[in-house]
């Protein structure tokens, strides 16, 4: 999952990277408004985390800017801004979410969580395809009752493919949400990580769960091959 | 709080008491003078009535008056001498001669005399009548007329008396007593009409003031945006309602900067405190290189001394507002002053290729509070050498002021700035760029404006033509 926060305060800007790093997110980030929306219009985030008080454009026309273009991007708030008024103005400016400053980093970590889910209509942090079944807060998987040891990037991959289950992801798709913009990669990685993946899922005598689309992408179900 | 001022003001005498008490006393003492007046001119002209009366009396009596010899006689007539009968007590006359003898008297006299007049002309005067009262004499001088049927011997002299006719005078007084008794009545009665009469009107015309007063003390309860209504307000207090209104504004105006400087506050500290917060929760969810500890503990520790440095600014900020900062003048050599102050900007300046010209002649000084002083300087040149065009220099200028006093001007070329921002320069939290820099979080200039207004003296800024940026800062002679 993808995650971009536009922040001007250099060591919060790190360190909630840092925290959403280690939590499993590809995470971009922005110091002033205008590189925020040219990095929110031209990315595929999961969340935008925006602080209001920005350089150059305000967090709020950032996100009026962003919703004119992009009705779907799930985005949280985060501000000192604390009074109603701000608030209300926030939400209504089409803000999903609105957290004040100071903060608990482990509420963020839940409402970003939260607004992914959100964002793939899932309702449960645990994700079922089949017989797999994903705990997004512990970050683990089991399979048939099993558990089965994923990397970081493994988990992320297979988070986001069960986000989508039954769904062809292309790998641009797979590119865009699971690395950050500085990192480029090429398709030729997603197919790496994917065959890593394939080989942890699907051992011996399981039914197999990723299947491919020439052409197109990968498909994580039932397959109707 | 607000009950024990209500119960101080309802105390007061209200407009309308006093308005109605005072315009009533008018009233009343405007009836008694006229009834003062009315009440002496029916006196005089009952007096001036009586006194007529009795000088025809006398009139009357002269020509009923024959010389008889050296004597007067006086001819028989009861329509005249009947109301001079004895052991009547109303009408008296005594006849004298020139020498105040008596000739002749009423016999309602008995053995009494009445008052003599003081001449021998025709007068009118006051006198205690033989039974004890109040009364006037008539004093009427005359020539005897000689008796026709028996004629004085010839070259006797016509004899030269006075007639003297007096009378009580109390019915007249009690008339004017019961004259004076129902003009007090009507004075007291009237007096009371009107007082009623004002106290409805005043009331009327008071209500104005009232629905003024009213709408005062509405203002200001739920927010500061409503605004008084000049509509039902007289001419006297249409001023009252203007000047409220214009406070009301200014009011409101400041009371927005005031939130708008809170949000600020808020926006400004709330910001580092969860960086630190979250930073140092990250770091610790899991073990770590030490090299990221360190990294962590060095940024943590730069965004603490961000912190200590605005709130510094902002106590400094508070006190100025406060008046709290205490002055102590000395001299001051503005040349080394400033130089040494320049020394601790200049290293971060030179990274940017910003160097500093001085255009102060070494013996410029003024008497000011070095400490605050110290401090606007700082501020001052730190702003000018961060805001700067790269690879320009900072000029700084001192000049002294025709009628007495110094300024000192920081130009620095910053292209890009528009008048409309220089104009916001000195707005608490505004920043040209809106960028959050190392220390720069738009409060350096503000706070050297409020230093100078301490030091009674002040700043301001302009963008000139060419692009540079002028700060500069005036002080008095004194």
């Amino acid at each position: 999952m993808r995650v971009l926060f536009v922040e001007d305060h250099e060591l919060l800007r790190d360190s909630v990277a840092t925290g959403l790093r280690e939590a499993g997110f590809a995470v971009d980030t922005a110091d002033d408004g205008e590189t925020g929306l040219w990095h929110a219009e031209s990315g595929a985030f999961d969340a935008v985390i925006l602080d209001l008080m920005l350089p150059k454009m305000s967090g709020l026309e950032l996100l009026r800017a962003l919703r004119r273009k992009d009705a779907k991007t799930p985005v949280l708030v985060l501000t000192a801004m604390d009074t109603t008024d701000d608030r209300v103005r926030g939400l209504d400016s089409g803000a999903d979410d609105y957290l004040i400053k100071p903060f608990a980093f482990p509420e963020l970590l839940a409402r970003v969580r939260a607004l992914v889910r959100r964002r793939y209509d899932a309702k449960s942090p645990t994700l079922r395809v089949e017989d797999l079944e994903i705990d997004t807060l512990t970050r683990s998987a089991r399979r048939g009752g099993e558990s089965i040891l994923l990397s970081a990037r493994e988990f992320a991959l297979v988070e986001f493919l069960a986000m989508r289950a039954n769904q062809v992801v292309t790998r641009t798709d797979i590119a865009e949400h699971l690395y950050e913009s500085d990192s480029d990669p090429d398709s030729n990685v997603v197919d790496v990580f994917v065959a890593h993946l394939r080989r942890k899922l699907e051992r011996p005598g399981l039914t197999k769960l990723i299947h491919t689309r020439r052409g197109h992408g990968y498909l994580l179900g039932k397959g109707e091959e | 709080m607000i009950d024990g001022a209500g119960a101080a003001f309802s105390a007061r005498p209200s407009l309308r008491t006093r308005l109605v008490i005072t315009s009533t006393i008018a009233c009343l003492a405007a009836f008694m003078l006229a009834g003062g007046i009315l009440y002496l001119s029916i006196r005089d002209s009952l007096y001036r009535q009586f006194d007529d009366a009795l000088t025809a009396r006398a009139t009357a009596l002269s020509a009923l008056l024959e010389q008889e010899g050296s004597n007067v006689r006086l001819q028989a007539d009861p329509s005249v001498t009947s109301a001079y009968a004895a052991g009547q007590h109303r009408y008296y006359f005594e006849i004298i001669d020139a020498g105040g003898a008596t000739l002749l008297k009423s016999p309602s006299l008995g053995g009494a005399h009445l008052m003599r007049p003081t001449s021998g002309e025709e007068a009118r005067y006051d006198a205690v009548l033989p039974d004890g009262k109040e009364g006037r004499v008539v004093s009427l001088p005359f020539l005897a007329r000689p008796d026709e049927e028996r004629p004085p011997p010839a070259g006797q002299p016509a004899i030269a008396a006075t007639v003297l006719v007096a009378s009580d005078i109390k019915h007249v007084d009690d008339s004017l007593f019961r004259f004076a008794k129902q003009l007090i009545f009507v004075c007291g009665g009237a007096t009371a009409m009107a007082a009623v009469t004002l106290s409805l009107l005043i009331s009327r015309q008071l209500r104005p003031v009232h629905d003024v007063a009213e709408q005062i003390a509405r203002v200001g309860r739920a927010d500061l945006s409503e605004r008084l209504d000049p509509g039902p307000a007289p001419a006297e207090l249409l001023p009252v309602v203007t000047r409220l209104n214009e406070m009301l504004e200014r009011l409101g105006e400041a009371f927005e900067r005031e939130k708008g400087f809170t949000a600020d506050v808020a926006h400004e500290l709330r910001t580092p405190i969860s960086a630190l917060e979250t930073a140092l929760e990250v770091s610790g969810s899991r073990l770590r290189e030490p090299e990221a500890y360190r990294q962590t503990v060095s940024k943590c520790l730069r965004t603490v001394r961000d912190m200590h440095a605005l709130v510094d600014r902002l106590l400094t900020l508070a006190r100025a507002d406060a008046r709290q900062l205490t002055v102590h003048p000395q001299r001051v050599d503005l040349r080394p002053f400033m130089e040494e102050i320049w020394d601790t900007v200049a290293e971060q300046a030179a990274r940017r290729g910003v160097g500093v010209k001085w255009d102060v002649s070494p013996g410029s000084a003024i008497v000011t509070d070095p400490e605050i002083l110290r401090q606007v300087v700082q501020n001052a040149l730190d702003n000018a050498a961060t805001y700067a065009e790269g690879n320009t220099s900072v000029a700084v200028t001192a000049r002294t002021r025709i009628g007495g006093g110094m300024s000192v001007d920081f130009v620095n070329p910053a292209p890009g700035m528009t008048p409309e921002q220089a104009a916001r320069v000195f707005d608490r939290f505004w920043r040209a760029d809106g960028a959050r820099q190392v220390g720069h979080v738009g409060l350096g200039l503000p706070l050297c404006q409020k230093l100078m207004q301490a030091l009674g003296g002040k700043a301001s800024a302009k963008i000139e033509p060419v692009g540079c940026f002028r700060l500069s800062l005036t002080f008095s002679g004194e």
